[in-house]
């Protein structure tokens, strides 16, 4: 009898661990692991999920059997038998847990180890990630550049412009994103490759991620950032190239790059700067840029209303023309509110030269102008 | 001569009915009912906020909202009601009705406190909701700086919030405090710490956490309110604050706060479970110190809040505490089970609720587990399986605890029975739609989905639109609840003293207890579950007059008895 009961014990265990390890095995939950390091915190998560499922049905088989077995039959008014513990089996109960969570506590820490990487590898690639409302831009390093005419200072001036909306990066190197905020928190997140890191205000913090396999995917940002959180998960791109594609993007942005710093004001380089280094995208419209935001005012027309401001002496930087509007809307846009939109939703911080440069400001003015 | 000055004796009608629960009273039982009404007024107002949440993500695009910060006050001010003027409060009202007759006495150690106390509640509430005169909090119940900072929160409603959870933090405090001196010092002759009921055990816990983290809270509320209206910095990096400090000092205490939701939760789950299945609680010892266990962990986990944000090397150590957590759980729930097991149970409503936090919160309990693993975290941190973990632990755990706790005591608090009915299809609209709601997040999750985002990419649709569905039932469900409170407190079948047959001292009075609790003072069972033992049913035959002392036979362990040690204090 007591034997049949062990032996019931450990048939009913044994199916149990049988569902929880082909359950380990075969069930896929994530969406597509693009990067080493999915592969290997999803093996993590498998791992997890077969214990965990045995748990469960231990526990949740417990309560189905109890309810059934030990049920209140019609008419019994009798108690439940006088049981108050059985240390064996309390201490039983303490024990395996806490054996099963050291050796997931191991496993973790050995995976971590593995996508953590703070040493640097010869062949990282690394890209800076800036976070701002309600956009993520992507900083690129500059490749080698023999032509003779490009100066020092040039190079510096050229630096600023290596900057992109999407964030490419090659397939089965490891890249190296080094992450910063403009203003709030942001988490930098792609689903994809299993990688998320806060971009917190006043530091650099890292993420570390190899891909494999080649394909398109939102950069999410995953740390509420404002009024335009939910837009900022499907503003930014992120692409996996062949390492030859990489190189070859890596160069045009270089050449537009130097070209953009041989007339940095022209209404072209405004243009480019809306669409990628400031993101306007997330929050503003502009057909001529494909910018379809739906948080700020329409920047459609913007020429032509700001005339009308100037005018009315409403919201001027700098002077008192149409360009003065639009100055001021950027640098201080709390000075005049489209109606119906709120102050300090646009970023403050655009007066600031080393968020954006006086160049910059002023390419972008050049080019808004021309929007009638 | 001794002249007496005769006390003028003042005729001062006093309030009856309802209006007796809306006046300053020091009555314990009188505090616990308002804690209780004005909590279960916040959980409606909360769960409206929750239905206008899920209505808007039926579907990818906007719909409800007209913009982005509409919808961040919605889950802001959802989150902090729910946790501060739901849960907390609540727990507390049910702490304040029971201690005092649980131990026998007439009330708790500082019946005044106790009343200054709860109407903290009242003004801090009002506070919160005036957020919306003045433009709502808007940074999530967590508020991190800089976005709750003055430059990009500037509304007041972030200032008043901030207002509000001092008000509610000084109030927890003040509670616990009182808590702890009644439970220490007024047990009655009889009953040694070891033969406390476990809510009682378990109250004690959370005030012990409550007076340890609180502070904090208090503390970086203050810095806060220091930083949006005194122009300091602390938290700023602007000027050389550090964003990550208001992390660290949030976290301490919300992460203690969970448990401060959850182990009266427990607490009422081990009255709840060994009365209705009329059986002693299983490993009773374990159940009390695992409480403890639990405390004192809960205190030094914090970080994994933080694990996208923290220092790498700083995440390990908090894994480590984090999983550790799981073992103390695992034997409460281990304890509950053994306790079903060999009972005779019966499905009262309360029970069905019981039961419900039993097959839910292990799988709060689980994903818990997943979430505290480091690089499994990292994929899912601030994605919709936490937001699905969390709902199983505080819904699946503390709401449904609430809901039998309700069920269990209301015949003692209104001398009435619920309706039974009634309570059945409340428990099985809420069981599906609870599962229907917050299941399906896991997978959302797993694919990446953030939370706080009110539109979406389209491949998450469908998933979303089950969990609103799930929403709706749950909305649906609390009608049959609020008739029958309705109902029953009219017209309910008189409970009498003890309608579960229960050994613990608050079924030895009338229901309602009378002002002063007990007409003369009562004896503790010598077991307060023990249930199918003979001391048992003569305690309960002799409607609590007469407590026989133990025999080895009844409680002793199953296989071998072991001595239990000497009562008395």
């Amino acid at each position: 009898m007591k034997l049949n009961r062990y032996a019931i014990y450990i048939l009913v265990g044994a199916i149990f661990i049988a569902i929880g390890v082909i359950v380990g095995l075969t069930v896929r939950v994530f969406p597509v692991a693009a990067s080493a390091e999915a592969v290997a915190v999803d093996s993590l998560f498998n791992f997890m999920l077969a214990i965990a499922v045995v748990i469960f049905l231990i526990v949740e088989g417990g309560i189905i059997y109890s309810i059934i077995r030990f049920r209140r039959r019609p008419g019994d008014e009798t108690d439940g038998a006088p049981i108050h513990g059985n240390t064996a089996l309390e201490i039983t109960w303490t024990a395996i847990p806490a054996v099963i969570v050291f050796v997931l506590a191991i496993y973790s820490y050995q995976v971590y180890l593995t996508i953590r990487n703070p040493e640097p590898k010869d062949n990282e690639v690394r890209i800076g990630v800036i976070g701002q409302q309600f956009a993520w831009k992507f900083v690129y390093e500059m490749p080698e550049d023999n032509d003779p005419n490009v100066t020092p200072e040039l190079r510096e001036r050229i630096k600023q412009y290596m900057i992109d909306s999407t964030l490419y990066v090659p397939l089965n190197r490891p890249v190296r994103a080094l992450i910063e905020s403009q203003d709030v928190i942001h988490s930098f997140y792609i689903p994809e490759f299993r990688i998320k890191q806060d971009a917190t205000p006043g530091r650099v913090s890292e993420a570390y991620f190899t891909p494999i396999e080649k394909g398109e995917w939102w950069v999410v940002c995953a740390e509420l950032c404002g009024v335009g959180h939910a837009a900022m998960s499907q503003i930014n791109r992120v692409v996996v190239l062949e390492q030859s594609e990489f190189d070859q993007y890596i160069a045009q942005l270089y050449a537009k790059a130097k070209e953009t710093a041989s007339d940095p004001r022209s209404p072209e380089v405004g243009k480019q700067l809306i669409m990628n280094k400031y993101a306007c995208g997330a929050c503003h419209i502009l057909d001529d840029a494909g910018l379809v935001g739906n948080i700020g005012p329409s920047l459609n027309g913007i020429a032509t209303r700001a005339e009308g401001h100037a005018e009315r002496g409403e919201g001027l930087v700098g002077g008192t023309d149409a360009a003065a509007y639009i100055r001021g809307s950027i640098v201080n846009p709390n000075l005049y509110l489209v109606p119906g939109y709120a102050a300090g939703i646009m970023p403050q911080n655009y007066g600031n030269p080393n968020v954006m440069s006086e160049d910059d400001l002023e390419a972008i003015v050049n080019y808004l102008l021309t929007i009638r | 001569m001794a002249t007496t000055v005769k006390p003028t004796a003042i005729a001062v009608p006093k309030p009856r009915g309802i209006a007796k629960y809306l006046v300053w009273s020091i009555d314990h039982k009188v505090i616990g009912i308002q804690y209780i009404g004005l909590s279960f007024f916040f959980f409606l107002f909360g769960g409206l906020l929750a239905e206008l949440i899920r209505i808007e993500l039926l579907t990818p695009a906007a719909s409800l909202m007209v913009d982005g910060g509409a919808y961040n006050t919605l889950f802001t001010m959802h989150g902090t009601i729910m946790i501060f003027l739901f849960v907390v409060p609540m727990l507390a009202g049910f702490g304040n009705y029971l201690v005092p007759l649980m131990l026998g006495q007439k009330d708790m150690a500082f019946p005044w406190l106790n009343a200054f106390a709860f109407w903290m509640l009242p003004p801090a509430g009002l506070i919160m909701l005036a957020g919306w005169l003045v433009g709502p909090a808007q940074a999530g119940w967590t508020s991190y700086f800089p976005l709750s900072g003055p430059q990009y929160s500037p509304l007041d409603g972030q200032t008043l919030w901030a207002i509000s959870l001092h008000l509610i933090g000084a109030s927890s405090i003040l509670g616990a405090i009182n808590f702890i001196v009644t439970i220490l010092n007024m047990r009655p002759p009889g009953m040694s710490l070891w033969q406390m009921p476990l809510f009682v055990w378990a109250t004690f816990a959370t005030s012990i956490i409550i007076l340890v983290a609180t502070p904090f809270l208090a503390g970086g509320l203050t810095l806060m309110l220091l930083d949006r209206l005194a122009g300091t910095s602390f938290f700023s990096p602007a000027t050389g604050g550090d964003p990550l400090l208001w992390q660290n000092v949030f976290w301490f205490y919300s992460h203690p706060a969970v448990y401060i939701m959850v182990l009266p939760a427990m607490g009422i789950l081990s009255e709840v479970l060994s009365i209705h299945a009329r059986k002693p609680i299983f490993g009773y010892r374990f159940i009390a110190l695992s409480s403890f266990g639990i405390a004192f962990l809960g205190c030094i986990v914090w970080g994994h809040h933080m694990f996208t944000s923290l220092a790498s090397w700083a995440r390990i150590p908090f894994m480590l505490t984090t999983m550790l957590i799981a073992v103390p759980t695992g034997v409460k729930m281990f304890s509950w089970l053994g306790t079903l097991w060999g009972g005779k149970i019966r499905f009262t409503s309360a029970m069905l609720f019981a039961l419900g936090f039993l097959s839910m919160f292990v799988i709060g309990g689980i994903t818990g587990v997943f979430l505290a693993s480091v690089p499994v975290d990292i994929h899912l941190h601030d994605t919709y399986f936490v937001v699905a973990h969390f709902h199983f632990v505080l819904f699946g755990g503390s709401v449904f605890a609430i809901f039998a706790g309700l069920y269990h005591w209301f015949p003692k608090m209104s001398g009435r029975m619920l309706n039974e009915r009634l309570g059945k299809i409340h428990f099985v609209l809420t069981y599906i739609g609870f599962f229907l709601t917050f299941f399906p997040m896991h997978f959302l999750g797993l694919e990446g989905m953030p939370r706080r985002i009110y539109t979406y990419d389209p491949k998450y649709e469908a998933l979303n639109a089950l969990s609103t569905i799930g929403a709706l039932i749950m909305a649906v469900a609390i009608v049959p609840f609020l008739v029958n409170l309705a109902v029953s407190l009219v017209a309910g079948k008189p409970a009498g003293n003890n309608p579960w047959r229960a050994l613990t001292l608050e079924w030895m009075t009338s229901s309602p207890p009378p002002e002063h609790n007990f007409d003369e003072p009562p004896v503790p069972a010598v077991d307060p579950y023990g249930y199918g033992t003979p001391e048992g049913a003569a305690y309960l035959a002799s409607g609590g007059k007469v407590a026989l002392p133990v025999s080895s036979h009844a409680h002793g362990h199953a296989d071998q008895p072991i001595e239990r040690p000497a009562t008395g204090d």
